[in-house]
C-alpha cells in the first residue's frame, strides 16, 4: 500500500461523519483541525 | 484481544503524548454503547469515536478481509477465529476489519500512517514518538 498524501485524504474524508460514544455525530477532520492528533483505528472490540 | 493490545501499547506512550500536547483519539467499528464498554474494560484514556459503518476505516484505505486478517499460514487457526469470529463479528464490531495509526493536524497536515497489514501488526510506539518529539 503505497502512502496517501493529505490531498488525496482529504477528498476521501470530505464531510464524512463519525460518532462518539454518545451517539452523536463529528465530522472526522474537525478532530484534528485545531491540534495534533494520534488517531488510532483499532480493531473489533475484543 | 489485539484491540486490547493495542490499546495497552499506546497508553504506555500517553503520558509522552500529553507532554507533547498531542490528544489520543480512537475509533472502534462497533456501537456507541460497545465503545463505552470498551473504554471501561480496557482502561484507554484518550478519546473514543465509533465507525460502525467503516466508512472512515475505508477513507483512510485501512485493510479489510478474511485472508487478510488469518494471513496464509493456518488453515486451521483461520477455522477456528471464523467460528469465533462470527460471533464476535454481530457483537462487537466487525472482525474482518484492520486498523491502522495516523498522526494529523494540526489543519491538513499528516505525518505518519501505518496501516495494519494482518491483525496484531500495529504501528511501532517508538516510530510514532519520534515523528511527535
Amino acid at each position: 500500500m503505497k502512502p496517501m498524501d493529505y490531498q488525496e485524504l482529504g477528498k476521501r474524508i470530505s464531510k464524512l461523519t463519525v460518532k462518539d460514544t454518545r451517539g452523536k455525530e463529528v465530522e472526522i477532520s474537525s478532530l484534528w483541525s485545531e491540534r495534533r492528533i494520534v488517531l488510532v483505528f483499532l480493531r473489533h472490540f475484543g | 484481544m489485539f484491540a486490547f493490545q493495542q490499546v495497552a501499547e499506546l497508553m504506555d506512550i500517553k503520558d509522552q503524548l500529553d507532554a507533547a500536547g498531542v490528544s489520543l483519539v480512537a475509533v472502534g467499528s462497533g456501537t456507541p454503547e460497545q465503545a463505552r464498554k470498551f473504554v471501561k474494560k480496557s482502561r484507554f484514556k484518550g478519546e473514543m469515536m465509533v465507525d460502525p459503518e467503516l466508512r472512515a476505516y475505508k477513507a483512510f484505505k485501512l485493510v479489510r478481509g478474511l485472508w487478510r486478517t488469518l494471513g496464509p499460514e493456518s488453515i486451521l487457526r483461520g477455522i477456528t477465529a471464523m467460528k469465533k469470529g462470527f460471533r464476535q463479528g454481530r457483537s462487537e464490531g466487525d472482525l474482518w476489519q484492520q486498523g491502522g495509526l495516523f498522526v494529523l493536524g494540526p489543519g491538513r497536515k499528516m505525518d505518519f500512517q501505518h496501516r495494519n497489514r494482518v491483525a496484531g501488526d500495529h504501528a511501532d510506539p517508538a516510530a510514532v514518538l519520534k515523528i511527535i518529539l
